[in-house]
């Protein structure tokens, strides 16, 4: 026995020491979580145009159409705390800034009335996402949203569910998987047959009543965000982004009210902020969706040519 | 609890401590196999321990009774039957109930009757087709005077709930394992680095292999009408690494786990995807389900020994019910009678008994008649899983029709080739080891009596765990 324990512990220190190895040189291989904060901390004077949000913005805009200084830091899956924390640290450092983006998504507003919708089809599972994501905004963006317990998320080994090793075998920009100002293309080149019924809304029963506390919350962090640019004399604008045909007949039409009521209500406590809804933008046609509310890479180079037209320009 | 879970990594070294250096009676230690396979299980939900409980608490009861009526057989019967009903009756009320009320319902619906079924909308306990199987093993064989009752409820406990294979095998018989714990147990050094390298192998087949053929096979499979066929038989090979590898990967992971506490289980997996006829295939292939059938209910229908049709009809019989011990789902019944066809038609040939040596012993490749009858053996196989796979059996139809009728071939619609590869290579390395128990186990002799060799080797496989691990994805045979 006696041998077998030394045996075992000789081993697992092995281990241990092998992997305190890969997580230190993983910190020095690229991501798309450490190159989207030092390009934003490089740039910080020159940024103009700051894109927060998720998959929506960061698959959907690409700002090297918008002119100069536009930067896409949204990110997949991303929560507004983040976006929240994200804003706090950099808008106020960022002399140039003339708006921030982020987009008003119809699956915020929820609020716990939700129901699967059996028409969707589930395609990537995205166990354990939420830990991986607290693992990659610990370790690579600074950002603690669980207070110092947070620091424990930092190991990639025990908390991600990405493909971390594979960073040491793709090249940078591979392994970094956006473009130099943070755009993501999603090809429509590989768009899946029933792309139609994949990304699709929530059923909503609104005759259910909403959940007040992450009502609040949701209000609280626009809130924040609005009062920090208007601290700092930039636009707040508020996206709806497109959504294919399929997606748009499953909404349920007193959502909408309610967005535009929340809408209101920021408006009246802050002026600076601005609302733009491309939800059923009839110029976006079936090529120019990935699935039911991504756009393709098509699609997002007209987003993007819109925005600098009719909101940027403006 | 998940074997591929933090909370195993921590569990399992603490159980292994207090069973060596704190619980080191053997009856105390027993107590400890019940304790920590309750927390074991209750980790996934606490309320079906009284389930478990109930089984093993019945079974325990008709253990006794059938030694309090030693002698006498038609009471012995009666308990034996009684024991048998209620452990069935639980299964069949968890799960078949639903499936049987919804096809009375269509049948009665097709005469044009209407009932008014109840159906319940009950959570399938994890892993209750193999403990009731497990529970039923004891009472047939005390009947059968194979082994005395126990009068031990604590190491009874133990046999049914040892949390290594509670939940997905292998079916241990009590003649097995019930008499491992009524002996004293002695730490083996050899056995138990040999259980941790057999953990090891199991959990790279699980991890590596299962997990990334699940991602792709799960992302594609529903889009059966748009692909190619190639694509098609890709996927179904790619859902027969996935299952072979999660399956055999747990069975490893659960043999080599008890045998760090001392125990010995069965094997459960011998090389199948190397069978060269369907019939060997199934002495390969959950060995402890194929035989638990084999012993309980094709022996006591006449077996081999009678005449031909019976033969078939025992078959039918034997692969029917192992279908449905599948699942609730008539894709289960049909692909358990398709390799009731299959059996029969070997039956026939007279050729079921043949292969029971390892194939190309002594020879680094097989010969070509070796290689022609290992790939249609596959083959066949595929074709089984693709119906085991389907979630209902038109889509199984669909999903072999689509594979002759659509488009042969589509370079950029070939998805999980990468994968194909990654399973080829270790089915590659199950065959350089197909003469051992498992692939990983190595020589005391050459570069492996060296530590620094044996460290490296490890060392190595985690990094390719820790490097190709897919998503997490739980244990195909949960459900079961």
């Amino acid at each position: 026995m006696k041998n077998f324990l030394k045996n075992i512990a000789l081993l697992a220190l092995l281990l241990l020491l092998v992997t305190a190895i890969v997580e230190c040189l993983l910190l020095y291989r690229p991501n798309s979580y450490s190159y989207k904060r030092d390009y934003v901390e490089k740039n910080i004077k020159e940024i103009k145009y700051l894109f927060l949000g998720n998959s929506h913005i960061e698959e959907g805009v690409n700002p090297s159409l918008l002119g100069d200084g536009a930067f896409n830091m949204a990110m997949v899956g991303r929560h507004m705390e983040y976006d929240v924390e994200l804003a706090k640290r950099y808008v106020p450092q960022m002399d140039s800034l003339k708006a921030v983006f982020i987009q008003l998504n119809y699956g915020f507003f929820y609020f716990g009335r939700e129901s699967d919708n059996p028409k969707e089809l589930k395609k990537k599972e995205n166990k354990g996402f939420n830990l991986t994501r607290k693992c990659m905004y610990s370790k690579y963006m600074g950002i603690h949203v669980d207070g110092l317990i947070g620091y424990l998320y930092n190991s990639e080994f025990l908390c991600s569910k990405q493909d971390f090793m594979s960073r040491f075998v793709k090249d940078s920009t591979e392994a970094i998987g956006c473009d130099s100002l943070g755009y993501v293309p999603l090809k429509l080149s590989k768009r899946v047959p029933q792309w139609k019924y994949m990304a699709l809304p929530k059923l909503v029963d609104t005759s259910k009543k909403p959940n007040q506390k992450r009502q609040d919350l949701l209000y609280r962090q626009y809130s924040s965000i609005a009062q920090l640019t208007k601290e700092n004399n930039v636009r707040f604008i508020l996206l709806g982004t497109p959504f294919s045909k399929t997606y748009r007949q499953m909404m349920n039409p007193e959502v909408q009210t309610e967005i535009d009521a929340f809408v209101s209500r920021l408006q009246k406590d802050f002026p600076n902020v601005e609302y733009y809804n491309y939800n059923g933008d009839e110029r976006f046609g079936e090529n120019d969706f990935c699935d039911a509310s991504h756009l393709s890479d098509v699609g997002a180079a007209k987003f993007s040519r819109i925005l600098r037209d009719e909101v940027l320009n403006r | 609890m998940l074997f591929n879970s933090l909370e195993f990594l921590l569990f399992l070294p603490i159980v292994f401590i207090l069973y060596w250096f704190v619980f080191r009676e053997r009856k105390w230690q027993n107590l400890l196999v019940v304790v920590a396979s309750y927390v074991f299980y209750g980790w996934w939900d606490w309320r079906f321990l009284l389930l478990i409980a109930l089984t093993s608490l019945c079974s325990f009861g008709s253990g006794l009774l059938l030694d309090y009526f030693k002698g006498q057989r038609r009471k012995q019967q009666a308990v034996s039957a009684a024991n048998i009903v209620l452990n069935l009756g639980i299964l069949c009320v968890f799960k078949y109930y639903n499936f049987f009320v919804e096809n009375l319902d269509a049948l009665f619906g097709m005469m044009g009757y209407h009932m008014d079924w109840v159906t319940m909308n009950v959570i399938l306990p994890v892993g209750i087709s193999f403990y009731t199987f497990q529970a039923l093993s004891y009472t047939i064989d005390v009947y059968q005077k194979k082994l005395p009752a126990t009068h031990d409820i604590v190491e009874f406990f133990a046999y049914i709930s040892f949390f290594p294979q509670l939940v997905a095998g292998p079916i241990e018989r009590a003649t097995n394992l019930l008499p491992q714990f009524q002996q004293k147990r002695q730490f083996d050094y050899a056995k138990a680095v040999d259980g941790l390298r057999q953990m090891l192998w199991g959990f790279l087949k699980k991890l590596v292999v299962a997990d990334n053929c699940a991602m792709v096979v799960n992302e594609h499979w529903n889009d059966y009408a748009d692909l190619p066929g190639l694509t098609l038989f890709l996927l179904g090979i790619l859902f027969s690494f996935q299952i072979y590898c999660d399956f055999s990967g747990y069975s490893d992971i659960a043999i080599g786990c008890a045998r760090l506490f001392g125990f010995n289980l069965m094997r459960n997996f011998n090389y199948p995807y190397f069978s060269r006829s369907i019939p060997e295939f199934w002495r390969r292939w959950h060995i402890s389900l194929t035989t638990w059938f084999r012993d309980y209910i094709y022996f006591p229908l006449g077996g081999s020994r009678c005449e031909k049709w019976k033969i078939i009809r025992n078959v039918f019989i034997v692969w029917g019910i192992s279908g449905l011990w599948h699942g609730a789902n008539w894709t289960f019944i049909c692909w358990g009678l398709f390799h009731a066809s299959l059996l029969a038609i070997y039956n026939i040939l007279g050729i079921n008994t043949k292969y029971k040596n390892v194939v190309a012993y002594g020879r680094l490749l097989p010969d070509f008649k070796e290689w022609f009858q290992m790939t249609l053996t596959f083959a066949l196989a595929v074709v089984g899983w693709i119906i085991f796979r389907a979630e209902t059996m038109t889509q199984a139809v669909d999903f072999l029709n689509s594979m002759v009728s659509n488009k042969f071939f589509d370079a950029s619609l070939l998805y999980g080739l990468n994968y194909f590869f990654v399973g080829l290579l270790l089915l590659f390395i199950e065959w350089l080891q197909r003469d051992k128990n498992y692939a990983l186990q190595l020589p005391a002799t050459g570069i492996f009596q060296y530590k620094a060799v044996r460290f490296s080797l490890y060392i190595i496989l985690y990094l390719v765990i820790i490097s190709f691990t897919g998503q997490s994805q739980t244990f195909i045979y949960f459900q079961f």
